[in-house]
């Protein structure tokens, strides 16, 4: 082939390859999704739990209004205190810019909002408990009713003439109850008693933040300062919320994508340069790097609109793989009278088994039903394509042969044990880790948390107990109406499982909204009042005069007006509309909060009995689904290792194909146990370092054996560089603070190290032979 | 010695910092216990005659407010750190009930701090009488409340609520003494009452 061919050849490959990045960052501007593009939300990685659009429905609207709060309890030794601390909180954070609203004071214009417009809806709004009293007891109560207006607790409380027997007020005490129902306000603010302090509530809604390149997010800062501050004043401070957990993991990603890519890249840099005695191929590697992480990147912003943080920290582990084969490509180009074409010729052939094996591997994963392991099979998957093409289509152009660099020279290993013994040593020295390994599938453990921030979490939860948005009781029927009441007949079961202690309080739609036959009985009991001649009675002792008496009687003797639904979710609270789904058709569903259910089993077997009646744990649903995938992800990983064996037995004998095989078997072996004796989390995540050793440990072992006697010590050279730049880049993650990245390092750094000094006693025992 | 100056400085400093920056609050005598009986009168634009209501009333630092009604009807109200509880039962209410805790306490403790934070605080001296005039500051109290008037010769004799709806609630208190010690009758009633 003439010269100038080659050449011409060349060019257009490069230009080409020019064309293809300038595409993909066209389409990556096109599809750029804005300030979005980053999710931290834990939920981000969750499966589909089952049960269908409308559990996901239920739980996305119940989270909602908490999205973007955190929530902040400062005590003091008493209340007044406690609330003057509430107040300079509130402006604290205010002062602040990371907060669109800072509450202290309870909203009671909302409140009124609400109490004025249901108010023409009064006859028919009763609290459950006092219609039972009502029903069971009218002359007590009306008894009791009469003591209080005599007392100047009845004086201040509530407009005598507008709700004499003060059951519209009763009704909105409850359906306005907060989730602490044992608040007090004190100054307009909210406080809680327990733990022997009394603690001042502020709510503060972050601002929505993108992610940002930042050591520190501002919202951090702001709660290292808070709490310093609340030490200063000898205050307790406890805080929560999801910006907080947000904020923190993105902190602690930032740190660790800074740490791991920077370390790879000066390990990759002292490599190359004191290697080749030139810094061109250091430049090289940069772009194949560059081209394997923004591929990625492009790859999941196409496929995914944006990614999640675990994503992308596993993301900077791609530059530890994707320069590979720009080693191989270097390597080779050591040999004497390498040309570009025929060092190409050298390493395609290793190189398409090597991209096929791990995009094999990875894409594998993507079949598994859960986003995170999706995302980060695309982003590899995407990296890896685009730096091997960046190899094959641009490094010819680029790669010149070192003029100084001593060629490599062969040196397989001259003691190395023979694989007959290494086999039951391994399998030995590695099966009381195996017997250690304790499969830990739960998606709360995949999240790093300051243990401050987490303890605090417990403690708010205690004393201001909040309602679960993925753990609830959904309520459907094929009507409004038929929902409310079926709300409704569950009221007295659920109360039965607060007294017997399995269940500490609920929420339900029906605490602002009765059904319309509840608002008619309710109707029917005050009527029942007038017509037995005891609310008249009463008026008169208080000394309204008959023609008050009667227009009061009047009025609950007419029926209706009755609250509908549309009428009260336009005034409802926030938090309380959230809990209504509405109707598709004829699927009505409304969510019935739940807080002290623990686990739920008592929810779970009372929504058994029920008809339209299912508990909901969406953890627990998450968890299980985790445990059958390490389970199938296990049973893949063994079926991949049966084919590829039976592949290689096929193509290179059955001899030479189990020795090869030998190598990723047994540096499996080893993963697992080292996992094992660590003590490192163990789940479906750690399936995916797996099958990267198993990639990997095959690549390393078939580039000893298919190497020409010729182009040995240069394969060796490749393996080389290769395995310790990818041991370094996954070796690192084993410091993360992120326990699910931490396991997939401490997953890696056996099984590669592994997978390398296996493949270099099997490849010198080959050669030898 | 370096503490003792310390908690000198504190001591020192105290007052004002409790007072906070009106600088101009009035002060009463202040008590630890204070035992009397009152009369309650309540006046509703539409009713025909005034709701009245008579009994005793304890007042103790540690305790909170006990009222005794007597007269309709015989019932107990307690008001103390906990919360309002009638005959047992836990009390709550819209309107102006959110500012009686606070109105109460500083009434017999005469500490006027509490109420500083709901109210703005006038006094009128006349010879040995007081008469101090509370506006609600908040606007959500004032759309409930219009004035509070209290007046006295060292405690408090009459209380006065101007309702903004129209409505007059006025209480008066006689035989107001303040015993070193309560009664343990009157210490089981206010445990009796919440």
């Amino acid at each position: 082939m003439p010269a100038d061919e080659n050449l011409s050849a060349r060019r257009l490959r490069a230009t080409l390859w020019l064309l293809a990045v300038i595409a993909v960052i066209a389409a990556t501007i096109v599809a750029w999704p804005g300030a979005g593009w980053l999710r931290t939300d834990v939920r981000a990685l969750l499966p589909d739990p089952g049960g269908g659009a409308r559990i996901a429905e239920a739980s996305r609207s119940l989270a909602a209004p908490f999205e973007q709060r955190t929530v902040w309890l400062v005590g003091a030794s008493d209340a007044e205190r406690a609330a003057r601390a509430g107040r300079a909180l509130a402006e604290r954070l205010r002062a602040t810019d990371v907060f669109e609203e800072v509450e202290a004071e309870v909203d009671r214009a909302a409140y009124e909002r609400v109490a004025r417009a249901l108010y023409p809806y009064r006859h028919g709004l009763i609290a459950p408990d006092t219609a039972q009293r009502l029903e069971q007891a009218p002359a007590a109560f009306l008894r009791e009713r009469l003591a209080l207006q005599y007392s100047v607790a009845g004086a201040a409380g509530g407009s005598l003439t507008d709700d004499p027997l003060g059951l519209y007020n009763g009704f909105l005490q409850e359906a306005l109850a907060g989730p602490a129902r044992t608040a007090t306000t004190i100054d307009s603010v909210a406080v809680v008693e327990g733990r022997g302090r009394h603690y001042a509530i502020v709510t503060a809604d972050a601002r929505a933040a993108g992610f940002e390149a930042r050591a520190e997010p501002p919202l951090i800062g702001v709660w290292r300062d808070t709490l310093a501050w609340a030490e200063d004043e000898s205050l307790t401070l406890h805080a929560t919320g999801a910006p907080l957990y947000s904020a923190w993991a993105a902190q602690s990603a930032h740190g660790e994508i800074s740490l791991i890519g920077g370390v790879s890249l000066a390990a990759i840099a002292l490599l190359l340069i004191g290697r080749f005695r030139s810094p061109r191929p250091l430049a090289i590697a940069v772009i194949v790097i560059g081209a394997g992480v923004g591929g990625g990147f492009a790859g999941a912003v196409l496929a995914f609109g944006g990614m999640h943080l675990i994503t992308l920290v596993f993301g900077a582990t791609v530059i530890g793989v994707s320069v590979d084969y720009a080693f191989h490509y270097f390597s080779d180009s050591l040999r004497p009278g390498w040309t570009p074409e025929a060092g190409l010729r050298h390493v395609l052939p290793a190189l398409r088994l090597a991209l096929g094996t791990s995009a094999i591997a990875f894409l594998s994963l993507a079949l598994a039903p859960f986003p995170a392991l999706r995302e980060v099979a695309v982003f590899t998957v995407c990296g890896l394509v685009a730096s091997w093409s960046t190899v094959v289509l641009l490094l010819p152009v680029l790669v010149r042969p070192p003029a100084s660099a001593p060629a490599p020279r062969h040196w397989p290993l001259r003691f190395a044990p023979r694989l007959v013994f290494v086999i039951p040593a391994v399998l030995v020295l590695s099966l009381p880790g195996i017997l250690l390994l304790e499969p830990r599938d739960d998606i709360r453990l995949l999240y790093a948390t300051p243990e401050r921030l987490s303890a605090d979490d417990d403690v708010i939860g205690e004393l201001l107990p909040r309602p679960d948005a993925n753990r609830f009781l959904l309520v459907r029927a094929d009507s409004g109406q038929a929902l409310l009441e079926r709300q409704e007949r569950l009221r007295p079961e659920l109360e039965r499982l607060m007294d017997s202690g399995a269940l500490d309080g609920f929420r339900a739609v029906t605490d602002w909204l009765p059904s319309l036959e509840r608002q008619r009985d309710n109707e029917r009991l005050l009527r029942g009042l007038v017509e037995s001649g005891r609310f008249g009675e009463y008026l008169r002792d208080l000394g309204f005069g008959e023609a008050g008496i009667e227009r009061r009687e009047a009025a609950i003797r007419e029926p209706g007006p009755y609250l509908a639904p549309a009428t009260a979710l336009d005034v409802a609270l926030e938090r309380h509309r959230a809990q209504w789904l509405g109707c598709n058709e004829d699927d009505c569903a409304a969510a019935i909060v739940v807080t002290g259910a623990g686990e739920g089993d008592a929810l779970e077997r009372l929504a058994a009995e029920q008809d339209g009646v299912r508990w909901v744990n969406r953890i627990a649903a998450v968890n299980e689904g985790m445990r059958e995938h390490r389970r199938l992800s296990l049973g893949l990983l063994a079926l991949a290792l049966l084919i590829v064996s039976a592949v290689l037995s096929v193509t290179l004998g059955v001899a030479r194909g189990m020795r090869v095989v030998a190598v990723p078997a047994l540096a499996l072996v080893v993963s697992l146990a080292a996992v094992g004796y660590s003590g490192a989390l163990f789940s479906v995540f750690n399936l995916m370092a797996l099958l990267l050793v198993l990639g990997v440990g095959i690549d390393y072992a078939l580039f000893y054996h298919c190497a020409p006697s010729a182009g040995r010590p240069t394969a060796a050279l490749g393996i080389g560089m290769a395995a310790l730049t990818t041991i370094l880049a996954f070796g690192l993650l084993v410091f993360s603070d992120t326990p699910v990245i931490s396991a997939f390092g401490m997953t890696l750094l056996p099984g590669l190290t592994a997978a390398w000094l296996l493949a270099l006693v099997t490849g010198s025992e080959a050669w030898r032979e | 010695m370096r503490g003792a100056i310390l908690i000198a400085l504190l001591l020192l400093c105290a007052p004002p910092v409790a007072i906070g920056d009106t600088g101009e609050l009035p002060e009463l005598v202040q008590h630890e216990t204070a035992v009397g009986r009152f009369v309650q009168r309540r006046q509703l634009p539409e009713l025909e005659r005034p709701i009245v209501s008579r009994g005793r009333f304890v007042y103790s630092a540690g305790r909170g407010l006990l009222w005794l009604i007597e007269e309709p009807v015989e019932s107990r109200l307690v008001i103390d750190a906990e919360g309002v509880h009638q005959d047992g039962k836990p009390v709550r209410g819209g309107g102006a009930f959110a500012a009686i805790r606070p109105l109460f306490e500083s009434l017999f403790s005469g500490d006027l701090g509490p109420l500083e934070r709901d109210f703005s605080v006038t006094r009128e001296d006349a010879g040995e009488r007081w008469r101090l005039e509370l506006s609600p500051r908040d606007g959500q109290l004032a759309r409930a409340l219009d004035r509070i008037t209290i007046e006295g010769v060292d405690t408090p004799l009459r209380l006065v609520i101007a309702a903004s709806d129209g409505g007059r609630t006025e209480l008066e208190f006689t035989d107001v003494t303040h015993p070193e010690r309560l009664d343990e009758a009157l210490i089981q009633a206010f445990d009796r009452a919440r």
